[in-house]
């Protein structure tokens, strides 16, 4: 809201008169100082991973993305992410739900407890699915007997992924929703319509901004994570690597150029996620308008 | 289709909404539940609806207990007070809504759905409004739609909460009448919620009145208006006054302003006072005279009489309550 209202100022910055804002040194001096912040943290070092990663050219860039073992960390990096986004989705929107629209005991607890992945460290994360599925692990016995390895092995990452990048559509989808009300919903059960008619009808499509998102923020957390997926990884190279495992494996062995090569795939995932963010941003501004519009819009 | 509310009670948590609420709305007439804010009037339409379970008591629709029906089977319109229109829906989509969600073998096909809602559209004279968003609306057209939408699904009651009551004050005077006219057309049983007392007295066939969960009066517009049941439906339709009866204190009785004969000279059982205050603007003058405790006195007259009366302020006069009513027998003072 606030970035729609800055932009829509912003506009007419240059017709106002000099008595309405600062002098033109103030001006100048105030945008050189955030400009060159930006460019020292954001700019400089996402033009050094490409530049170091294309530092001995084109075609040693993409022999290290097509080694095996980059394309098997991708291969899992994305696995990872396209379990634990939808797994998340469901959650997030059954929760966000709960927590909007209902009231019930328990529901400040549940409302922290979905904050938890946010609050604790991503390594600690991963050192409780040891200490749940290691070998000594409360459920670890168990598991093996069933013959499932989820310690040092896939499962294991798809799980201490999913626990990181939860919060996300929850987050994201709860404060739309309690600005919606319960009224259409309401509306809609007189009307006829049954719950699953309800909610694809009329919840969805006023949440939908929202919720894609907290996916995008997820998706993009889901790939990145490195602390909790380190611990649980094992970091078995071809088997148990994700793309930020494979970077730290590659610089430690002194392999810069294949470490930002394999960096700056991530790198453009990052992009790629941040222009479907901005998209998406403006139109959940327009959403989330229209809905304080017409709860608020009119006297009581 | 009738709607009977038998021994309803509500309660939320320590509020209690509702205490032992029964009326009943015989088919085709339009009652008003009329009560002060946060009486229960609302919940009341709410357990209608099937919006809200009651905590004992039945609703009967059409003789047939639906206490325990689902809103979705209850076959009601309900307009919300804030009209809960769904706002990514175009005007057309929204009046559709109740047809759309039908399962298939009951659905009408799409041109049918279609001619029901543009005749909808055209009985509340907003057929050109069909492929605008509700926010592109302005209340009173929103508040039209969400009526067309109800009525999509051929209810046989009519809910409404509190219809006019984000409106100004123009617009509700004239939606008024308009709602009054189309249920003379379509003789729909309907129910609706206000806390306006003229809103009731100009809408409604039946008044049923509300306040802190119980009711205090059912009946015409004319039994509440002209015979109210007690002090205090007496007040909330309007200015009162409180007499003592000179023989005994304890009896009270209360005459409106226009029940309040005005003298200068002393008679049988007329009570001394003061004049304070006179407004003579328009074709009703009004006065207020301090009674010996200093208790106002609010005394309607036509200006023909005030002319007649030729009384000023700071004047002595002598007041007689005129179809006066009394709602307690104190019993402590029996007529000698």
């Amino acid at each position: 809201m606030a970035g729609g209202y800055a932009r829509a100022r912003g506009g007419h910055a240059g017709s106002r008169p000099a008595r309405l804002t600062e002098p033109p040194l103030v001006r100048w001096v105030l945008t050189a100082l955030a400009l060159l912040f930006l460019l020292v943290f954001l700019v400089l070092p996402l033009v050094t991973v490409f530049s170091e990663a294309l530092v001995r050219g084109i075609g040693s860039y993409f022999s290290s993305i097509a080694d095996p073992a980059a394309l098997s960390a991708l291969r899992l990096t994305l696995l990872a992410a396209a379990i634990a986004v939808p797994a998340n989705l469901v959650f997030g929107v059954c929760a966000g739900w709960a927590i909007a629209k209902f009231d019930f005991p328990g529901k400040q607890v549940l409302t922290t407890l979905i904050d938890l992945p946010f609050a604790v460290s991503p390594v600690i994360s991963g050192m409780l699915f040891v200490l749940l599925f290691g070998r000594q692990g409360v459920l670890g016995p168990w598991a093996a007997e069933h013959g499932i390895r989820i310690v040092f092995a896939v499962p294991g990452i798809v799980l201490a992924t999913i626990f990181v990048s939860f919060p996300f559509v929850a987050r994201e989808i709860i404060p739309v929703m309690e600005a919606m009300g319960t009224e259409e919903e309401e509306a809609a059960r007189v009307l006829g319509a049954s719950g699953l008619q309800t909610f694809f009808r009329v919840t969805l499509p006023n949440i939908k901004w929202g919720l894609l998102y907290g996916v995008v923020l997820c998706n993009a957390r889901a790939m990145g994570e490195f602390g909790a997926v380190s611990v649980v990884s094992g970091k078995i190279r071809g088997v148990t690597n994700t793309l930020p495992l494979h970077v730290e494996i590659l610089y430690n062995e002194y392999n810069f150029q294949g470490a930002f090569a394999v960096a700056s795939m991530l790198a453009l995932l990052a992009l790629v996620t941040l222009v479907v963010k901005t998209v998406i941003e403006g139109r959940l501004e327009t959403d989330v308008a229209a809905s304080r519009e017409s709860v608020a819009g009119e006297p009581l | 289709m009738s709607i009977e509310v038998q021994h309803v009670s509500k309660k939320f948590g320590n509020f209690v909404a509702l205490d032992d609420v029964s009326f009943s709305v015989p088919p085709g007439e339009l009652v008003a539940l009329l009560g002060p804010s946060g009486g229960g009037k609302t919940t009341m339409l709410r357990i209608i609806a099937g919006l809200e379970a009651p905590d004992a008591g039945v609703v009967l629709l059409e003789g047939e207990d639906a206490t325990e029906r689902s809103a979705r089977d209850r076959g009601v319109g309900f307009v919300f007070q804030h009209y809960a229109l769904f706002r990514h829906m175009t005007v057309f989509e929204n009046v559709a809504f109740g047809l759309r969600v039908r399962a298939k073998a009951v659905r009408p096909p799409a041109t049918e759905i279609s001619r029901r809602v543009h005749d909808l559209l055209n009985l509340v004279q907003l057929d050109f409004l069909a492929d605008r968003l509700p926010s592109q609306l302005s209340g009173g057209q929103r508040q039209r739609v969400a009526l067309a939408r109800a009525l999509a699904v051929e209810p046989k009651v009519l809910l409404l909460d509190e219809p006019f009551g984000a409106l100004d004050a123009n617009v509700r005077r004239d939606l008024r009448r308009w709602l009054r006219r189309l249920h003379d057309e379509i003789h729909l049983t309907s129910v609706f919620v206000t806390h306006d007392q003229e809103e009731a007295i100009e809408l409604a066939d039946r008044v049923v009145i509300i306040n802190r969960g119980v009711v205090e009066q059912n009946g015409s517009v004319d039994d509440v208006v002209d015979r109210p049941a007690n002090e205090f439906v007496m007040r909330f339709f309007g200015t009162v006054n409180v007499f003592h009866d000179p023989l005994c204190h304890e009896q009270v009785v209360y005459a409106r302003p226009h029940d309040v004969e005005i003298g200068t000279l002393p008679g049988a059982g007329t009570v001394e006072a003061r004049v304070d205050e006179v407004r003579a603007t328009g074709a009703i003058v009004r006065i207020v005279a301090l009674a010996s405790d200093r208790t106002p006195i609010h005394i309607e007259v036509t200006r023909e009489q005030y002319q007649r009366l030729d009384i000023a302020r700071g004047q002595a006069v002598h007041l007689r309550p005129r179809n006066a009513r009394a709602f307690r027998d104190e019993g402590d003072c029996l007529e000698p």
